[in-house]
């Protein structure tokens, strides 16, 4: 069940983590992976960027790296953007519903 | 020259590329070389030769199968599972039309299915008559024979793609 949600609502971390500005996958995933509790698998990350892509949410390009092999650039296209923009706005109602619920402020 | 780390990752690699072995080709080959630059990423910062520092990194990444399960989520359906699909369909239109169509020939009264390639009596003096009425019983006759086999091909069609649904659903 939480593996679920968190699958769900893991794509939207990446989508805002491209709000600003263009990434690299290992940057990226490192990102992610260094908040505790948002994966466990570094490596899953990998097949949900691909996934992304060919939903047209983020788009990527390869460039020159200073210091090795070119990096895969990943960045949010308009779809992704609006994706992102609509998810924001249902996430800080739901947030506060379940809240409401189960969160600490609530009342027994 | 190849070193034990170098062996780490790739025996890494290879646990990866069979784990992602239900995958087509290319989207295998694009993941096991985006997971191979990523830990060519972190090697570059980390002391050259270093075993726990390297197993650190694949520890991180995760068990290949986790990776691999990520990677089928909402996998479109196996190519083997559409040429079922396609052959099913088609026998299920094709297969009666045909049948039918070489009855006709060989009684020599064609009505609907058969090719008028060859210049013949189409009607013979074995054949039923051939009024108008006539030819429409046997053309609604035949037709209903057909589409009777499409609707079943479409529903034996129908269970195998909620079947292979369910085991989609049950694998992750």
């Amino acid at each position: 069940m939480l593996a679920q949600m968190r699958r769900g609502t893991l794509q939207y971390c990446v989508l805002a983590l491209l709000g600003s500005e263009e990434r690299y996958g290992f940057d990226l995933v490192r990102r992610l992976a260094d908040v505790d509790g948002m994966v466990t698998s570094e490596g899953t990350i990998y097949p949900l960027l691909g996934r992304l892509r060919r939903d047209g949410l983020v788009e990527s390009t390869w460039q020159e790296s200073p210091t090795g092999p070119p990096r895969r650039y990943y960045r949010l296209t308009d779809t992704g953007r609006e994706a992102l923009a609509g998810f924001q706005g249902e996430w800080s109602r739901f947030r506060n519903a379940v809240d409401h619920f189960v969160g600490r402020t609530a009342r027994p | 020259m190849t070193t034990s780390t170098d062996r780490i990752v790739e025996d890494y690699l290879s646990r990866l590329r069979a784990a992602l072995g239900g995958l087509p080709r290319a989207r295998r080959r694009e993941l096991v070389q985006e997971i191979s630059d990523h830990i060519a990423e972190g090697r570059a910062s980390l002391p050259q030769g270093d075993e726990a520092a390297v197993r650190g990194l694949l520890d991180r990444l995760g068990d290949p199968d986790d990776i691999a399960a990520e990677a089928s989520v909402a996998l479109p359906r196996k190519r083997k599972e559409w040429a079922a699909l396609a052959l099913l369909s088609l026998t299920g239109l094709v297969l009666p039309a045909t049948l039918l169509g070489l009855a006709e020939e060989s009684s020599g009264c064609g009505t609907l299915f058969t090719p008028q390639l060859s210049p013949r009596p189409i009607a013979s003096s074995t054949c039923p008559p051939t009024d108008g009425s006539a030819v429409f019983g046997t053309a609604v006759w035949e037709v209903g024979f057909v589409i009777l086999l499409g609707v079943l091909s479409l529903a034996l069609a129908a269970s195998i793609v909620r079947r292979a649904g369910r085991r989609q659903a049950a694998s992750t």
